[in-house]
């Protein structure tokens, strides 16, 4: 007995289990492997496991739009198709505010002025785990602390409940001193509650800055690729709440140190776990300032997945203002 | 006790607890209304349906999966039991034996076990890679491969 003799009905249910990034490899093996590909059901079902409900409710406004306004023939399949195109490129592409202050202050023996720069993006997001990972160009040789926080507000809960993990890196007097703590704190005073729960709202593993740190001590110049720091994990875990699954949450970057002009950050990523695809360093776009910018460059990302399908008359304009929808913007 | 009678005949005597794991002899023990009745199963083997009846016995305390929506039945193809998992190491021809023989006899637990490992062989692998495992040929011709890569071009382009 092989594999085809068994039921297409049985195929649809193993292809239910096959990854999304395994897909392709498993159509391609044999017709009736892509056959059990075209099941309307398994689609919805895979959308709604990797955007949840409201992944479902975007899924169908699209369809729905297309399918009755233009008269085409668009697929569960090939919504998924764009909406995972459109995930991948927003979770690269981030559009993160930066602010940068020169506080007054200056460090004592060396009499340069303190940098203090804070980058923080709110963003909404389907349950799921994420890698977070910033890249930094610096020649600095005085970094005082950096502050990684991702903070999300539980609407759901009676009061609004926040939690961070922040993470130091002093520098003391003396170079060999140099430390690592970290610690996480809850902004919300509902203390017990937070330790009652299994499961964070936001969880921050903490792989941290301590190579950077390193080489820092070191006095090793950074090259002028910047150095790329996992920051960490966060995992946006599923809620009770059934048609408002995605969170909102901010993720924040604090630096603070002496001064040094040509200190550059290039980006922040977040990218969903489950893809399991390393990301290309040399790749990191540079920091965006303006979300249109981001709707930019989902809309090419699906409008290149619309190409396929014979959809190249898809208006621009048309993706452009579904996908502000999509990510929040 | 309930007697199940295999396609090729053999008997076995089970308890109604572990019998009753698969959701249609539950159905034809209630239909009969005597336990004791001989259930014949027509569409497994003896060979099969010990295997079959040796999960059930050690899932025998488990709660039985309800209907499931698609939404909870997906889960990650790695979540599989370290007992099933060994139970799963079989050769191929059993294992999409028991597949079948789950999904005939409607064990929705094994179903998903059986599916899930699978996937697991899938999992990571490219498709010439897929053909050897399950040993199937390719019939595609290359433009029917160049569409199929077209329309899946994204799972490639991150």
């Amino acid at each position: 007995m092989s594999i085809l003799d068994l039921p297409v009905e049985l195929l649809q249910v193993i292809a239910c289990y096959v990854p999304t990034q395994d897909l392709l490899s498993f159509a391609l093996a044999c017709s009736n492997f892509n056959k059990s590909l075209n099941c309307p059901s398994q689609w919805d079902s895979r959308i709604r496991h990797d955007y949840c409900n409201e992944g479902i409710f975007y899924a169908r406004m699209i369809l729905n739009h297309y399918n009755q306004a233009h008269q085409w023939n668009i697929t569960l399949r090939q919504i998924c198709i764009a909406l995972h195109a459109a995930w991948s490129t927003s979770c690269r592409e981030g559009t993160w505010q930066v602010g940068f202050k020169q506080s007054p202050r200056r460090c004592r023996e060396h009499s340069i002025p303190d940098y203090w720069v804070q980058i923080s993006r709110r963003m909404r997001v389907p349950p799921g785990k994420y890698a977070v990972r910033w890249n930094l160009e610096t020649t600095e040789e005085c970094l005082g602390q950096i502050r990684f926080r991702v903070t999300t507000d539980d609407d759901s809960e009676e009061q609004s409940f926040k939690e961070e993990t922040a993470i130091h890196a002093h520098q003391e007097d003396k170079k060999d001193d140099v430390q690592l703590i970290e610690h996480a704190t809850a902004t919300s005073n509902d203390a017990a509650r937070r330790a009652a729960k299994t499961e964070s709202p936001v969880l921050c593993e903490t792989v941290l800055p301590r190579a950077l740190v390193t080489r820092i001590y070191e006095h090793t110049t950074i090259d002028h690729q910047g150095t790329e720091v996992k920051m960490g994990y966060i995992n946006v875990p599923k809620t009770d709440v059934r048609r408002h699954e995605w969170r909102d949450i901010t993720i924040s970057l604090d630096m603070q140190g002496g001064w040094n002009a040509n200190m550059k950050l290039n980006s922040i990523t977040l990218c969903p776990i489950k893809q399991d695809t390393p990301i290309d360093a040399s790749s990191t776009p540079k920091i965006e300032y303006s979300s249109p910018q981001l709707a930019i460059g989902l809309a090419e990302r699906c409008q290149k997945a619309f190409d396929c399908f014979g959809c190249a008359d898809v208006t621009y304009d048309t993706i452009v203002n579904s996908l502000k929808i999509m990510v929040g913007n | 006790m309930v007697k199940l009678t295999s396609s090729d005949g053999e008997s076995f005597d089970v308890e109604k607890e572990v019998a009753e794991r698969s959701v249609l002899i539950k159905n034809m023990i209630e239909d009969v209304g005597d336990a004791s009745t001989e259930i014949p199963i027509p569409n497994v083997t003896a060979n099969v349906l010990k295997k079959v009846l040796e999960w059930c016995e050690h899932h025998k305390g488990d709660p039985i999966l309800a209907n499931e929506d698609d939404t909870d039945a997906r889960k990650k193809s790695t979540d599989i039991d370290e007992w099933d998992q060994k139970f799963m190491q079989v050769d191929q021809e059993m294992l999409f034996e028991i597949i079948l023989a789950a999904n005939y006899l409607d064990i929705k637990a094994l179903l998903e076990v059986g599916c899930k490992t699978v996937a697991n062989m899938i999992k990571g692998k490219t498709p010439e890679e897929i053909r050897r495992t399950f040993n199937i040929q390719n019939d595609f011709t290359p433009e029917e491969e160049a569409q199929i890569r077209r329309e899946n071009e994204w799972a490639e382009d991150r």
